[in-house]
């Protein structure tokens, strides 16, 4: 068999992968271990929150798939930070996992130039650095590109307490073969760890004792392909531990295999499991608990914040112990999962494997944790793959372009220790990097490179349109008398004419107070405050863009391949290593190498002068 | 781009020294001080055109060469401005603080380079030169590093950096985590304001730091044989200086360093004043009283027991502000009126003289944290500064935009000791809140 391109797992990875490669034309395989577990949410039954709602929205932009998905499945959706600047509001929204699952699958399924298919990947075809395909359940299988996008199932095995199992999440069978093969291959694998909390049955808890939380209804989804809002929004409950269950904790930490050596992964401290929050914070005097739906009106429940890894008896006790959970019963238990990914030191800011031409990778095999940083992986690794297919450069971001350039330049140059998750507070160009302008940010470069639909694209120039008149109109003076209006509606007096730009400065007029004066068609409240944001953050956004500038003259020098960095002796011996190591592709990403030096940089320099000539 | 400025010849020994200033703000800055018969505006300066003028700032008043590069025909390719001063470290200094404190910013270390190779601008020639340049640098900052006053300056810092990165860890964790820290007490103001109060105590340190660095420069003064080339010799531990009775020996200024109590003093010996018709002997007498403006202390040397009138001391150096009277020969001649008694010869009071020296010039403030360094006091300058400003926006503006002035703050406060700060807040974060699910 042949294929231009194979995927190796069917997570939020590698479905943003193999679709992106499909859909750009190149005739796909992707390979799971079970059909079942395709877009399967292994952990929360939830896409967004700070920072990945910014992904998911930048992957939509550039003509993804997970933000459609979402909204295809959303049971409640909210915007995070409201009370905050637009900046660091964030998505989050509650779905329905089977549905999400299941539409993805129609969604591969429907796909020209795809192919599915069941099996084991065991083993990388490499020759002369270069891949030629994969083995799946003993069969070869020929390809000029290959992107790993194995997630967690790599040798993993989950750990309850003392009970392990030589498996992947949620009981799906693991890979067994593929890690030793890698490490034959030179790639320089490590052992990272996780973990989720149990699902109980939703008949057994008492919801009246607890704290309904229900979404927004005003506010849009993900994809700025969906229209509408979500009308119907299923409430999550929350409730919180207590002294009892902090004791039966503390009392049973010996058998907690995080505790007593049994787990040898290093673990996110975004995830911290229950036991730890216990044992690290010992003075809170309680923790919160989300209790979340995992389908619509389905029987199960997601105990969000009660992630474990101790035994099932003490399980039950602990979990019993939290308020209105008294009589909770298990479907699954909590258990911490061990797995093998690569260090991202490893990879070209592209996603390729530095040491085998062709060979991608994507999501936590890269060793991030979640599934908006892993579908954005998955979506510039299937690009980049296609890309070399067709011989053209690689699309790479920027951090001031998209969280996604943050996400990927953070695994490339620094690496990380344990699962990364994205923050806002990692992305120094925070106010511009919004979820509402990702579409301005990205879509005309997902066009370029032939992800975006003609509608998305009819769209996207539709919103622009609008979004510039709006920008001309906040232009235009306001006579005195209507200006006095608006500002005496708020208490305050106003003395003269001013354009609705100048009003939206003042921190007490907000869009909508505006939208009055706009011509009918263009009373978008949405595109109105999305404009007003621009407005209002004023003079810092011109501070992050002036600093920007300087960041991108040093993107835009680009290192030659094969610099002989231990050989340059008048940089530091530390400089030497590290630049060797990462082999950073602009003298911007070796700016940003820990215990790379500015003295370093001018050293380097001269160094570039000299072979440049 | 800013403009950025900094001494471009080694520090020390050399007949010039060369300050440059590089970015769009070059030409106006420099012309805040340098003035010549010819140049009064900005249009009157010729590019390239190495032109004699003087530059002027507070009491600084010196004849100094100016030449101006137009972009982008400069080594940098931006604006350029160069100032060619007289020689020692003491003057380029004085105009480099003089261009830092009009808006320039102190060049990181091969900041030049980059912005000229940035700008397509660097030759191999050059690079090679930098290249040598950059690796002495380094090596002057290692010594540095090691130096005995650096590690509690050190710990002052860290300390002011660490209550930072609380402040911003908490503000972070508020929008990256909104639900986990709606119990968290947020005290991030009242620290905010402890550390501005840090780095502003720091910042008044800086005079004293520099005298204490540079050193403290001591001319002992007077008539002839009253016995300062002795006190010389004494201060000095060995015969530096010829001794005898003849009148008029120094002829010139001798001068020579020692370290006291942690501080070094660089003493200037003279020729002894008197009306003299030896026209060598009243170049050194006009070169003794030019000493003794430039120092930061005067020595006014008498014999015990025949002390001069203190306003015919005051005529001679105009100002009686930094001047310590001393009595010597006290073992012949006994003690004196007013003043220091001392005896060069046994070496009586010669440390009471020096804790004068001391008192009068570094004062109380000389402990080891004070800053030493104009790059640290750059940093810590800009720091403060974006700091004040966040401060300022803390009530007005959502957190995401005090943010970007407090990270402008630390990042700058984490240039002095390295050290990643975005990685720094997020470590904090999870070490100091219960966040994450």
């Amino acid at each position: 068999m042949k294929y231009e391109a194979i995927v190796v797992g069917a997570g939020h990875a590698g479905v943003e992968a193999a679709l992106a490669l499909a859909r750009l034309g190149h005739k796909t395989l992707i390979v799971t271990l079970d059909e079942r577990s395709v877009s399967h949410m292994a952990c929360n039954p939830n896409i967004g929150g700070t920072g990945k709602g910014h992904l998911v929205r930048e992957v939509d932009a550039l003509g993804g798939q997970m933000g459609l998905n979402a909204d295809a499945s959303l049971l409640q959706i909210k915007m995070l930070n409201q009370n905050k600047g637009a900046a660091v509001q964030s998505l989050r929204g509650q779905t329905d996992k089977e549905v999400y699952h299941a539409r993805m699958l129609a969604t591969l399924r429907e796909t020209e130039n795809l192919t599915i298919r069941e099996g084991e990947c065991e083993d990388i075809l490499v020759e002369k650095g270069r891949i030629g395909g994969v083995v799946v359940s003993g069969e070869t299988i020929y390809a000029d590109v290959v992107v790993l996008c194995t997630g967690v199932y790599l040798s993993s095995r989950t750990i309850t307490g003392e009970e392990i199992h030589d498996a992947g999440p949620y009981g799906f069978e693991n890979s067994k073969n593929l890690s030793s093969a890698l490490l034959e291959k030179g790639l320089p694998l490590r052992r990272f760890k996780t973990g989720t909390p149990a699902r109980v049955y939703a008949d057994s808890i008492d919801y009246s004792v607890m704290t309904r939380e229900d979404g927004d209804s005003t506010i849009g989804c993900f994809s700025f392909l969906t229209e509408g809002k979500l009308l119907e929004q299923t409430p999550c409950y929350l409730t919180y531990t207590n002294p009892e269950t902090h004791r039966i904790i503390r009392e049973n930490i010996h058998r907690a295999p995080l505790y007593n050596g049994t787990i040898h992964g290093v673990g996110p401290r975004y995830c911290p499991s229950i036991e730890d929050k216990i044992m690290r914070f010992a003075d809170k005097e309680r923790h919160q608990i989300f209790i979340e739906p995992e389908v619509k009106g389905g029987e199960l429940m997601y105990v969000q914040g009660m992630s474990s890894s101790l035994p099932k008896d003490v399980q039950e006790a602990m979990y019993r112990s939290v308020k209105g959970l008294e009589n909770v019963r298990f479907a699954r238990y909590a258990y911490a999962i061990e797995y093998d990914c690569i260090d991202p030191l490893a990879l070209k800011a592209s996603l390729e494997v530095k040491s085998v031409e062709g060979l991608f990778s994507a999501g936590q095999f890269n060793g991030s944790s979640g599934y908006e940083e892993a579908a954005a992986q998955g979506l510039i690794a299937g690009i980049n793959a296609a890309r070399k297919l067709e011989g053209k450069p690689p699309v790479i971001l920027r951090r001031d372009e998209a969280y996604i350039g943050v996400l990927i330049d953070d695994l490339v140059t620094k690496g990380t220790n344990e699962p990364y998750r994205m923050m806002t507070a990692r992305a120094e160009y925070r106010l511009s990097l919004r979820q509402d302008n990702a579409d301005a940010r990205l879509t005309p470069l997902g066009r370029e490179i032939g992800l975006v639909s003609d509608y998305r694209w009819e769209r996207f120039l539709a919103r622009k349109g609008k979004k510039d008149a709006i920008r001309s109109e906040y232009k235009r003076s306001i006579p005195l008398s209507i200006v006095r209006e608006i500002y005496a509606s708020k208490g305050e007096t106003a003395t003269g004419g001013m354009t609705i730009e100048e009003m939206l400065k003042r921190s007490f007029i907000s869009s909508a107070d505006i939208l009055p004066l706009l011509p009918e068609e263009l009373r978008d409240p949405d595109l109105a405050e999305e404009i007003a944001v621009e407005v209002k953050y004023g003079g810092y956004l011109e501070k992050e863009r002036k600093n920007a500038a300087d960041y991108i003259r040093m993107e835009e020098r680009v290192l030659p391949e094969g610099m002989d960095y231990l050989a340059m002796e008048n940089l530091r011996l530390e400089a030497r290593q590290k630049l060797d190591k990462v082999r950073p592709r602009t003298l911007g990403q070796a700016s940003r190498i820990s215990g790379v030096s500015p003295a370093d940089i001018a050293v380097l320099i001269t160094y570039l002068v000299k072979t440049q000539g | 781009m800013d403009t950025i400025a900094a001494i471009s010849t080694s520090l020390g020994a050399g007949a010039i020294g060369i300050v440059r200033l590089s970015g769009g703000q070059a030409l106006s800055i420099a012309l805040r001080f340098f003035s010549s018969s010819r140049v009064k505006r900005a249009e009157d300066v010729v590019p390239n055109h190495l032109g004699l003028g003087t530059f002027t700032d507070g009491d600084v008043h010196e004849q100094c060469m100016m030449v101006y590069f137009r972009a982008p025909r400069s080594y940098t390719g931006e604006d350029m401005v160069e100032f060619h001063v007289h020689g020692g470290s003491y003057l380029a200094r004085r105009v480099l603080e003089a261009l830092i404190g009009a808006g320039a910013r102190l060049a990181a270390p091969g900041e030049f380079t980059r912005r000229a190779f940035l700008a397509g601008k660097m030759s191999l020639d050059e690079a090679e030169g930098v290249r040598a340049m950059i690796s002495a640098e380094s090596e002057a900052e290692l010594r540095e590093a090691y130096s005995l006053m650096s590690g509690r300056f050190d710990d002052r810092i860290d300390e002011i950096l660490r209550t930072l990165t609380e402040v911003l860890s908490t503000m972070e964790a508020s929008l990256d985590y909104p639900e986990e820290m709606e119990d968290e007490a947020d005290d991030s103001m009242e620290k905010a304001a402890a550390v501005r109060e840090e780095m502003r105590k720091l910042l008044s340190s800086y005079g004293v730091g520099k005298l204490i660095k540079g050193g403290v420069t001591v001319a002992i003064l007077g008539k002839t044989n009253v016995g300062k080339s002795s006190l010389l010799n004494r201060l000095l531990g060995y015969p530096r200086a010829i001794v005898s009775d003849v009148h008029g020996t120094t002829r010139d200024v001798v001068g020579e360093s020692i370290v006291y109590k942690g501080v070094k003093i660089n003493l200037l010996d003279t020729a002894g004043l008197r009306e003299t018709t030896d026209s060598v002997e009243s170049i050194g007498i006009a070169r003794s009283l030019d000493a003794a403006h430039s120092a930061d202390v005067v020595i006014y040397v008498s014999e015990s027991g025949k002390e001069e009138d203190k306003k015919e001391i005051e005529k001679v150096l105009s100002c009686l502000d930094k001047v310590l009277l001393v009595n010597n020969k006290i073992d012949i001649l006994g003690k004196g009126q007013g003043g220091i008694n001392i005896s060069a010869k046994t070496g009586e009071g010669i440390e009471t003289l020096l804790d004068e020296v001391l008192r009068l010039t570094v004062g109380e403030g000389r402990t080891a944290e004070t800053l030493t360094e104009e790059r640290h006091a750059d940093c810590i300058r800009r720091a403060l500064a974006a700091l004040e400003r966040g401060i300022a926006a803390f009530h007005k503006e959502s957190t995401e935009c005090v943010l970007v002035d407090l990270r402008e703050s630390i990042d700058a406060l984490s240039e002095i000791g390295g050290g990643n700060a975005t990685e720094n807040i997020i470590n904090d974060v999870f070490r100091r809140f219960c966040v994450g699910k």
